[in-house]
């Protein structure tokens, strides 16, 4: 054999010399073709920069999340109304005023000139600061109004609203010439003042005031008020008002001092509506229990006067039952009101979901109705939905040949042309109840009868669980009361493009909420309708979502390829088909009496149903389904038959969550009421195997919750950091999600950090930037980039960022702030540095020690940075600067003045001033004008400094008054003396240099 | 005419030493004086330093063509080198060894440069008035000179006069105006003199604006 040539050798080695540069290339490109598992830096207690859910305003365009909001579908909002109770007009001022008492308000359409709605978006509020905020078991003041807000009425002649309110036992009195939101009262019936609320039976004193009417008689104003649990109705001239001032009259009680109701017609039971014909002079009250209308003659108001006339009832002193009849009421009556001219009076029946008409032209004691609003006929009482439906009205008002009436069950109001009534006619108009809030124009809905205008599109309604579509850009958001799965369109970086979804499956539309029947509220069994939902999980390669459907007992399987709102299920898992019930079957192979919990694994095509009920997580094959299909494993018990609960490594109790780490053939199963997370080797899986790990108990023989670093309380979902070496657990009852470091599982180790609370150890359910109240289900955005969790109790997603968090924005991440002196508040303001964009505290890399920097709380920090003196353009020949140069940029008012508070760590002020350096001429220049003091914080010695600068002065760098400080600044000690350049002189040279100063020698 | 010039000079020099012995008299200083020769760089503050104007107008100025060798300041009558200053024993910048030279603190900016230059000079000596003796006398628009060692003249307009005690004088002293590109601060001593510290109470800071390079 020739030996290879000197070259022949040298084009091997080349081969193999390019040989390994390709393949050290291939590698190269496919690491960075792959998705990167980014390092997490959560920080425990971090906040969430952003949120899905919780707007201040609906309408607004951009919509701003609200961390402050926790009520579900968004409410209280602008359009909804929570719970109607009464509507007042001033068609003086063209005004329309609805009482709701939900959220403890009064909302203020403007209206046209000839009194008609100008558009469904309101234009004041009373009693709520704004349209977002609700009664919240404040004490009473000037301004607010509570739950108990039952009836309104307004005084043309003095441009004045009053508003009744049960539960204040007080008669609030606003001044409408003209409305700021929120604003004061200006005087208060039945109580002495404004922070009064007891309640008592004297002239001057209420006891739950349910609805209120006024009467102009001559010169005089008057105020009648049912005082309901008094059983009477007070009258107040209220031409002039004193707060706290004596009724003048009283209907159905024999003096000011009596409340006890007796049969007799001028004795009162539960009085809580009114009605008043000012043209004929009658009183009109309506009282609940003895359903029955007492009509009074008020031509001369009288303290004690009999009633004249009787509805509802054959006599003043029968008390039938309430029923439903032709010329009977139920046991409520919530409102009365008078056509124009006085000839009918409409009755609120709200026991029996009807308004009846009766011809009051002239009265005989227990006359039949005429009509029916609300029901088909006065044999039928039911409740309905749609335009006709009437349920449980309550207030009303009749202007020209409308009737406004507040339908308190449809939280609407509902608008009927009464120019001839018709029994059980469609309502022409509502307020309250639209088809979508983000569509211009809005579009009332009848169908729909949630407070606040739920459901809608832009509200959630406890969300329990969160999935990603990476593939087809999309984002799964289960909600349990809602009962349905929004789904937003993602950018092609999954990245939220706006805050409203895009679809909806579970449900027909974003407005639907349970299935309407005669029977109420009820849930249909088909093949779109979810009555429950607990968890979803997606198989993104195949296009398949998988919904637990608990209240059915099943799993639907909706093919998301291409996606239809409300769109059938493809198939379904526990039960046979779409109609039949799953737990119909007992337990064993093919049920799941109540799914939670559910996840997919891809490479085997497995799904994992935890099965509540039963304390077992089936195993699924769903390579493909055949409906009904059977079980291949179980988890949990021995097999399919078993159910019992237990807390050993093979038993469960309720298990709510599961999740498959599929790299390392683990399953992690959220053993819920065994508060542990268990940890299985599915590698392969036998039933009833044991569990080979447990996380928040020591061992498998305990159950014990507790709110610790190593404890659990009802943990529910579960997923794994993107590398997969920390798994996230969402605990409802700790209210709060911690992570553990599951590189290597040791029994009971403590978790690595927290999400929701301060600490561990803390448990509070509040709503806040930073707060989690309930949360159930949680995910990572496919990047790895953000953790989305949902906050259940708080209806809402929070959006954490998990790189390097940084809440407030400021520059510094989260980290460095939470470890600052003071717990996190190193300029011991009482408030947490990383929640405030005006500070920032961080590790001084020169000094080794912190530095905060705080500027007035109109600005915010942009940027800030340490750099060591030595490394600017030039040297400081006098100081020293042991903290180096401080630099940042504050974004603030154009032209204003910025007070800057530097705070330098283990540093006393003895002989240091401050110097601010310039880039552009490499100037130092003391700051002549600063405050410094020396503090002690967290028991450390703190220098302070505070100076001011001027946007465009002569310390902002960049000399523009463009609303960005810019301001780089140190702590200088002096390094060097001034020159000592006069030396020592006797006496008489000294004298000698005076008088001759000229002569040198 | 020679013989002339010879004889004035003789009785020049007789009467210089009569009037510097009848000095001597009334000086009650047991210190010598310097009277070597000027250093390039001075990191010594002496008490003592050379009065002798001769030495200062032959001072053998050693430096860098950009470094600062002469200052002029006509409106009081100064024309002088500039000695190189470091930091001296007491950690203070140091003052030239002659009461006639000035000193530029090698630790500050060049003259010329963006930035802040110092230059410090003596009020006096024990028996004479120094090159900074008038420089209170100073106001703003004067302006005065400083030639670097290439020949180069960096003229500057005088900005601010003042006199603060000698405690707050550093941070005078080492600020610049932040509006100023290239600024020379000249110091001396002022205020009264104080028998216990032996050093005067104040300091005199002239700061000088860069408004031409020739």
């Amino acid at each position: 054999m020739l030996a290879r040539s000197s070259f022949e050798i040298n084009r091997s080695v080349s081969k193999v010399l390019w040989a390994v540069a390709l393949l050290f290339a291939i590698t190269l490109l496919t690491q960075l073709n792959q998705s990167s598992a980014r390092a997490l830096s959560l920080s425990n207690g971090q906040g969430a920069v952003n949120m899905i859910g919780q707007y201040e305003n609906e309408l607004a365009d951009p919509l701003v999340p609200s961390y402050v909001k926790a009520y579900d579908d968004n409410g209280p909002n602008v359009l909804g109304i929570g719970g109607a109770v009464d509507i007042a007009m001033d068609t003086v001022h063209h005004r329309l005023f609805i009482a709701d008492n939900n959220s403890g308000r009064i909302i203020i359409h403007n209206l046209d000139e000839s009194n008609e709605l100008i558009d469904y978006v309101p234009d004041n509020v009373l009693g709520q600061s704004n349209y977002y905020d609700r009664y919240n078991d404040e004490d009473p003041t000037d301004s607010n109004l509570s739950f108990g807000l039952n009836s309104i009425t307004y005084d043309p002649d003095n441009n004045l609203l009053f508003a009744a309110d049960i539960y204040f036992n007080r008669v609030m009195v606003y001044d409408v010439a003209s409305i700021s939101n929120g604003e004061s009262a200006v005087y208060v019936l039945g109580q002495p003042d404004f922070t009064s609320s007891s309640s008592d039976t004297t002239a001057s004193s209420l006891s739950s005031p349910s609805h209120v009417r006024y009467y102009r008689d001559g010169v005089t104003s008057y105020i009648f008020v049912a005082d309901t649990e008094n059983h009477r109705a007070l009258v107040y001239d209220v031409t002039t008002i004193t707060n706290g001032e004596d009724a003048a009259y009283v209907y159905g009680q024999e003096d000011m001092l009596s409340n006890v109701p007796e049969p007799g017609a001028d004795s009162l039971v539960f009085p809580t509506a009114l009605a008043i014909d000012s043209a004929n002079e009658k009183l009109y009250v309506g009282q609940s229990l003895l359903s029955r209308v007492f009509v009074f003659d008020i031509s001369t108001l009288a303290s004690g006067a009999d009633a004249t006339s009787v509805l509802g009832q054959p006599s003043f002193i029968s008390e039938d039952d309430p029923d439903l009849d032709i010329n009977s009421f139920g046991e409520m009556v919530n409102g009365l009101a008078l056509n124009a001219s006085n000839t009918h009076l409409f009755v609120s029946d709200s026991e029996n979901h009807r308004m009846m008409v009766f011809d009051v032209t002239s009265i005989i004691d227990g006359e039949d109705a005429v009509n029916v609003l609300g029901q088909a006929d006065f044999d039928t009482g039911i409740y309905t939905f749609g335009a006709s439906a009437v349920n449980e009205p309550m207030g009303a008002t009749i202007v020209g040949n409308k009737l406004y009436l507040a339908d308190l069950t449809h939280d609407r109001i509902s608008i009927f042309d009464i120019t001839s009534v018709s029994d059980n006619e469609s309502a022409i108009d509502a307020i309250g109840q639209y088809s979508d809030e983000t569509e211009t124009p809005l579009v009332p809905n009848f169908a729909k009868n949630g407070n606040d205008n739920a459901q809608n599109r832009l509200g959630m309604d406890y969300p329990v669980a969160i999935e990603f579509d990476p593939i087809r850009h999309l984002l799964f958001v289960a909600e349990e009361h809602n009962d349905r799965i929004i789904i937003h369109q993602l950018n092609g970086a999954n990245e939220l493009i706006d805050y409203i979804p895009d679809y909806v499956i579970g449900k027909p539309d974003f407005v639907s909420s349970a299935s309407n029947d005669d029977e109420g509220v009820s849930e249909e069994l088909t093949a779109s309708n979810i009555a429950n939902v607990s968890d979803i999980a997606l198989d993104y390669e195949n296009g398949r979502l998988f919904v637990t459907d608990a209240d059915f007992a099943r799993v639907l399987v909706f093919d998301i390829t291409t996606i239809t709102n409300g769109e059938d299920a493809v198939n379904v898992i526990g039960a046979e088909d779409f109609a039949t019930y799953g737990y119909d079957d007992g337990s064993n192979v093919d049920t799941i009496y109540e799914p939670e919990g559910i996840d997919y694994e891809p490479t085997e095509q497995l799904l994992y149903v935890t099965d509540q009920q039963y304390n077992r997580v089936m195993v699924f094959n769903v390579s493909s389904i055949t409906n009904g299909e059977d079980a291949v494993a179980v988890l949990g018990q021995e097999d399919f038959s078993g159910s019992t609960s237990d807390e050993s490594a093979d038993g469960m109790e309720e298990p709510l969550g599961v999740l498959i780490d599929d790299d390392n053939d683990r399953l992690f199963v959220a053993d819920t009421y065994n508060n542990r997370i268990l940890v299985f080797d599915v590698a392969t899986i036998t039933s009833g195997e044991d569990a080979i790990n447990v996380l928040g108990q020591e061992n498998f023989d305990d159950d014990g919750s507790d709110t610790a670093i190593d404890g659990l309380d009802l943990p529910r979902g579960m997923t794994l950091s993107p590398d997969g070496d920390q798994l996230f657990v969402a605990e409802e009852e700790n209210s709060r999600v911690i992570w553990y470091d599951i590189t290597a599982i040791t029994n009971g180790e403590d978790a690595v950090g927290v999400l929701g609370q301060d600490n561990f150890d803390n448990k509070e359910e509040v709503a806040t930037q930073t707060s989690l109240y309930q949360p159930h289900g949680l995910s990572f955005d496919p990047a790895g980039r953000f953790l989305y969790v949902g906050d259940s109790g708080n209806d809402r997603v929070m959006i954490y960022t998990a790189e390097n968090g940084d809440s407030d924005a400021d520059g510094i991440p989260d980290s460095q702030e939470n470890s600052g002196p003071s717990s996190g508040d190193a300029n011991d303001d009482g408030i947490l540095d990383r929640l405030q964009s005006n500070v920032v505290s961080f590790m001084n890399s020169v000094s080794s020690s912190y530095t905060v920097l705080e500027v007035n709380s109109d600005c915010a920090i942009e940027s800030s940075s340490v750099e060591s003196e030595s490394s600017l353009g030039v040297h400081d020949g006098g100081y020293d600067y042991s903290a180096g140069f401080i630099n940042f940029n504050a974004l603030c008012t154009t032209g204003s003045t910025a007070t800057v508070s530097v705070y330098q760590y283990d540093s006393d002020s003895n002989n240091l001033v401050v110097r601010k350096y310039k880039a552009t001429n490499n100037s130092y220049t003391t700051i002549t004008d600063v405050t410094m003091s020396d503090l002690t914080v967290d028991g450390q010695a703190v220098t302070k400094a505070v100076y001011s600068v001027i946007d465009g002065g002569t310390l902002d760098d960049d000399g523009l008054a463009n609303g960005t400080i810019v301001d780089p600044v140190g702590f200088g000690n002096s390094a060097v003396g001034s020159p000592n350049t006069g030396v020592h002189q006797t006496d008489l040279l000294r004298q000698f240099n005076i008088l001759w100063p000229s002569i040198d020698i | 005419m020679a013989k002339h010039r010879h004889l004035a000079l003789r009785l020049s020099i007789v009467s210089v030493v009569v009037v510097g012995t009848t000095l001597l008299i009334f000086a009650s200083s047991q210190h010598h004086r310097q009277s070597e020769v000027s250093k390039p760089l001075v990191t010594y503050s002496t008490d003592r330093p050379d009065e002798s104007k001769e030495n200062a107008k032959n001072y053998k100025w050693r430096g860098r063509s950009d470094e600062p060798k002469k200052i002029r300041i006509p409106e009081i009558g100064v024309d002088a080198f500039i000695q190189k200053a470091g930091v001296d024993q007491n950690n203070e910048i140091a003052v030239p060894d002659n009461i006639h030279l000035a000193g530029w603190f090698a630790n500050s900016q060049k003259p010329g440069q963006n930035g802040l230059s110092i230059i410090d000079g003596h009020v006096g000596s024990s028996t004479s008035h120094g090159i900074f003796s008038e420089l209170s006398n100073i106001s703003k628009g004067d302006m005065f000179e400083i030639e670097l060692g290439n020949g180069s003249i960096m003229s500057y307009k005088v900005i601010s006069v003042i006199q603060v005690p000698e405690s707050k004088s550093e941070a005078h002293l080492f600020s610049q105006n932040p509006e100023v590109k290239s600024q020379v601060n000249l110091i001396t001593c002022g205020g009264e003199f104080d028998k216990s510290s032996e050093r005067y109470e104040d300091r005199v800071i002239v700061s000088g604006e860069l408004v031409q390079k020739t």
